[in-house]
């Protein structure tokens, strides 16, 4: 994989505003505008048994993505006042956990989340609950970004002995030059509207705050039917110590 | 029977709104993004376009544009459907009949805004 673009500013500042708290209202406005619509269904559309446990069943998948972006908020805001206890952690095992956590919300959407194997395990340096949140920002992102029915896989991979990057590809629609120049034009309504679905950033945002928090960095490939996002941790050593 | 397109990327969320202005009798279908609604539009123009704006890839704005360079699209109604707090008049040079206000609608809204463009 290419390097790709970097996340994180050059005096390791962020590059873009911080997303305020307009931005978390508006990631959380999608999630709650389909919770309102699947109640109506409930109250009012005379639902079968099926149908009943089927739509409780998306309200409840739903809540829970909300609850993730929720816990994602309250992690940031903690992180300057915590400490977060950094250990070799072993970096396929934790996306196999992560796909195996968010298979519900991805079978019930019929899609698939993977993890590439790999013969040699490498051990990353981190905070188990942040990479795994990061990792689950990807797989949230990619999963409503992504428009066909591959699946989705997470990679392994390691650049020298220092670092290891774990990322995701998705398969959205790429978009033309000439949309994207219109894009940047300075009409109102082209400015305010992002790009990506519920793309405020704001998922991102966070995900980077908890790799700088770790000593890595997020960044992102970006493909003509897609994106790669990635972050990068430094390599655990332990083993090669034993 | 009218024939309505949904061009709405969450799949449940367009299945809820398939469902509730199928009830009417309408005969819906729907695009996940903006150049799968382009395909379908260059296959079967719709009576009526519902259109959300935030969509991946090409966003609902860009395809207003695309849209309003068709001289054979002219004819056909287009309702935003949306969470952006995005007004009527903001909408109307975008050749947009309805905005409905995806934070607030019912389960009778959308059926109800399709109705009024096609009455217009």
């Amino acid at each position: 994989m290419s390097k790709g673009q970097s996340m994180g500013g050059s005096n390791g500042r962020p590059e873009y505003a911080i997303p305020s708290f307009a931005a978390a209202a508006h990631e959380l406005k999608n999630p709650l505008v389909l919770i309102r619509q699947l109640s109506f269904d409930l109250e009012y559309g005379n639902p079968d048994q099926t149908d009943t446990t089927q739509l409780a069943r998306r309200i409840r998948l739903t809540a829970e993505r909300s609850l993730r972006l929720t816990q994602d908020i309250t992690r940031a805001q903690r992180l300057e006042d915590s400490l977060f206890e950094l250990e070799p952690i072993d970096a396929i095992a934790l996306c196999e956990d992560v796909a195996h956590e968010l298979y519900p919300i991805f079978s019930a959407k019929g899609r698939r989340l993977e993890v590439q194997p790999r013969r040699r395990l490498p051990l990353v340096v981190a905070n188990r609950d942040l990479l795994r949140r990061i990792l689950c920002n990807f797989a949230d992102n990619a999963l409503h970004a992504s428009v066909d029915g591959r699946p989705l896989q997470f990679r392994v991979s390691t650049s020298g002995d220092a670092d290891v990057t774990l990322s995701l590809r998705d398969y959205g629609p790429g978009i033309s030059a000439d949309i994207w120049k219109r894009l940047q034009t300075k009409d109102p309504l082209f400015q305010k509207i992002s790009r990506r679905p519920e793309s405020s950033g704001l998922g991102l945002y966070l995900s980077r705050q908890f790799a700088e928090s770790m000593n890595g960095s997020l960044g992102v490939v970006r493909h003509h039917d897609g994106a790669s996002f990635f972050v990068r941790m430094p390599q655990s050593h332990q083993l090669t110590l034993l | 029977m009218k024939n309505i397109l949904i061009v709405e990327d969450d799949v449940w969320l367009s299945e809820q709104f398939a469902k509730q202005i199928g009830k009417y009798g309408f005969n819906v279908w729907r695009a996940h993004d903006s150049l799968d609604a382009i395909d379908q539009i260059d296959k079967k123009i719709p009576d009526v376009l519902v259109l959300d704006i935030s969509l991946p890839g090409v966003n609902g704005l860009a395809l207003l544009h695309e849209i309003s360079t068709h001289g054979d699209l002219s004819e056909m109604k287009i309702i935003v459907c949306s969470s952006h707090a995005l007004s009527q008049e903001e909408m109307a040079p975008y050749g947009v009949s309805v905005v409905v206000d995806k934070t607030r609608m019912d389960h009778l809204a959308l059926a109800h805004a399709v109705k009024r463009a096609l009455d217009e």
